[in-house]
């Protein structure tokens, strides 16, 4: 398993959010944890865009799974930033992507599907949820 | 059949003034401290509901607010009827006309969460701040939202029924 980047939200001194982007025998794993409440997570944020538009293109990935199931919560503030990673991973791969999320959270359930924009057919085809409970 | 007993009541007020003094995330840390309180006594979804709710309306007062020696008010009741959270801050009547403006846009909407979607790609494209709060409260959470102004203070209103939650 390597990880081809990373990056993380640093609250109070605390580190609050992380996105993990991992690559495993011709599987990406995009991986979000913990909470998104800050004012402008973009900021924290803008090292890992910009290396995911240098390390992704050109790679050879079969599959993609992105998972929300570890993010707890996201604040309105949080939407932009998550539309552009997801928008990046789906631009740069083009196998199938698998999203894990809460079945219980109504932001995973009904704002989720918006921001991976599946009312976009060639985003919709490709796209599978495998919905999670909560331990 | 038995009738299952009613549900723990709970109320809790915060004001803080000045909102000047605020230092760090308030937003934040209310909505987690009620989220945590809230999931002692009610089904995990119902703290999930006032954290959205507590974290999305204070912000916004935190992110508009003129007067830093004005009060902010907060109000959580929840009971076997409902979950209502109210906040209170100073605001111009401008302020009052933009919020209830949208409001009703969203009581008027039969599709609010068509409504939320073409906004945020709107503003998602002019990176514009904010704006999406309230839509996400009705469209992904299903609050009832009400907006009243009285005295230069603005009170939001947001409404969840829990008769039925499990």
């Amino acid at each position: 398993m390597n990880v081809l980047t990373y990056g993380e939200i640093m609250e109070g001194g605390a580190s609050v959010f992380h996105c993990v982007v991992r690559e495993d025998a011709g599987s990406l794993f995009v991986i979000f944890s913990g909470v998104v409440r800050v004012d402008n997570p973009a900021r924290h944020l803008s090292e890992l865009l910009a290396e995911l538009r240098q390390l992704l293109p050109g790679r050879t990935i079969d599959r993609t799974v992105i998972d929300f199931t570890e993010l707890e919560f996201c604040n309105s503030n949080g939407f932009y930033i998550i539309m552009d990673i997801i928008e990046l991973v789906y631009a740069a791969t083009t196998g199938p992507v698998l999203v894990r999320r809460l079945e219980e959270d109504d932001w995973q359930q009904e704002t989720l599907p918006i921001l991976l924009n599946l009312d976009e057919a060639a985003v919709a085809e490709r796209t599978s949820f495998e919905d999670v409970g909560e331990i | 059949m038995s009738e299952s007993p009613p549900a723990t009541r709970l109320g809790v007020t915060v004001t803080v003034a000045p909102l000047g003094d605020v230092r760090g995330n308030i937003a934040t840390l209310l909505g987690q401290s009620l989220h945590d309180l809230l999931t002692m006594f009610y089904p995990p979804a119902v703290g999930k509901k006032a954290n959205v709710a507590v974290t999305e309306l204070i912000q916004n007062v935190i992110q508009n607010a003129l007067d830093a020696d004005s009060t902010l008010g907060l109000d959580l009741r929840v009971d076997d009827e409902g979950l209502v959270v109210r906040v209170r801050n100073k605001a111009t009547p401008a302020q009052y006309e933009a919020v209830r403006a949208r409001v009703d846009a969203l009581a008027a909407s039969d599709a609010p969460k068509h409504l939320f979607t073409e906004t945020l790609r709107k503003r998602r494209a002019d990176r514009l701040k904010g704006g999406l709060g309230l839509m996400r409260l009705v469209a992904e959470n299903r609050f009832r939202l009400a907006v009243s102004y009285e005295q230069e203070h603005l009170t939001m209103q947001a409404a969840f029924p829990l008769r039925g939650t499990p």
